[in-house]
């Protein structure tokens, strides 16, 4: 059988050209600069070794979120780590400084960021910064799609409160009711 | 009636959701004010974590290409009266990630993927 394998090469520049995502998903599984950045250089090195492992027809980016993902959770298991880690540091989340404001102080959804659980973080991350479905999300976090769902639900609860009332801001009621769209017939 | 969960309310404002339950949800919303009022706040939400990721990225861009900075330039601004400051800056935020940029640049490249 063959393999639809890349070359070392396109599998570099692929990299390149994706660095700024790729190092912004090591921050967000991280929450600190020395450790995301040691995360992402080991996790390119994996990918440029074991290339071959790429198959087309998958989405690059995909596939290199997934190597992230995974050798920071194997790492995380090697040390025997908690999932739940200290606060991540806030300013990393607070995007480029801007030199024209008197203080650089990162805005208040950076904090909020900084204080989610690297497993929730990660997970609103490749859906609402990357893009990808729920579907998507949980293939690259190895997690069933409505795990994400879940964890995008709570994450977006939370900075509802976190951002305060809004002018009558509702509550849905949390419940576990299935949703029919399909009306019932009524019984005779 | 049902009550719709959060769950699914953010799934509709991720538009996750199959057409018939997105619509479906919709007639819900039509009638239900406080229904409608969280789905906007949902959307809110979803748009300061939107903007808040681009920003991220934006710093991120930024940083990776200040590091790939001309050689030129570099050693200009190293020569000028506040190269020193300057030096400490540029070698400040060259962290173990430059050693993954150079491994990856060898052989050139440029010209950076926003989205699939």
């Amino acid at each position: 059988m063959v393999q639809a394998e890349i070359g070392g090469d396109s599998v570099r520049a692929r990299l390149v050209t994706l660095l700024p995502r790729l190092r912004r998903f090591a921050i967000v599984l991280c929450g600190d600069r020395p450790g995301s950045d040691e995360l992402l250089r080991a996790a390119c090195k994996t990918m440029l070794d074991e290339g071959h492992r790429y198959q087309r027809g998958t989405p690059f980016a995909r596939w290199a979120f997934s190597e992230i993902y995974s050798v920071w959770l194997s790492r995380l298991r090697a040390h025997r780590q908690p999932i739940a880690q200290v606060r991540a540091d806030e300013q990393l989340f607070g995007g480029a400084p801007n030199d024209d404001t008197a203080d650089n102080a990162p805005p208040p959804v950076a904090g909020f960021l900084a204080s989610l659980p690297p497993q929730q973080r990660s997970a609103i991350l490749l859906v609402y910064g990357e893009g990808l479905s729920y579907e998507d999300a949980a293939k690259v976090l190895d997690t069933p799609a409505e795990t994400v769902a879940a964890r995008v639900s709570r994450a977006l609860a939370a900075l509802i409160d976190r951002l305060g009332p809004l002018d009558g801001r509702g509550r849905a009621e949390a419940t576990v009711e299935p949703f029919d769209p399909e009306p019932k017939q009524a019984n005779a | 009636m049902t009550e719709l969960s959060d769950e699914l309310l953010v799934a509709y404002v991720d538009g996750q959701l199959a057409r018939d339950q997105s619509e479906a949800i919709e007639r819900v919303l039509d009638s239900d004010s406080v229904a409608a009022r969280r789905v906007e706040a949902l959307k809110d939400a979803h748009r300061h974590l939107e903007v808040a990721f681009e920003a991220m990225l934006a710093g991120q861009l930024a940083e990776i290409e200040d590091m790939q900075e001309p050689a030129d330039a570099v050693e200009e601004r190293q020569a000028a009266p506040s190269g020193e400051a300057n030096e400490a800056r540029w070698f400040s935020i060259v962290p173990i990630i430059c050693t993954a940029i150079a491994f990856l640049l060898i052989g050139g490249g440029g010209g950076w993927v926003l989205h699939d």
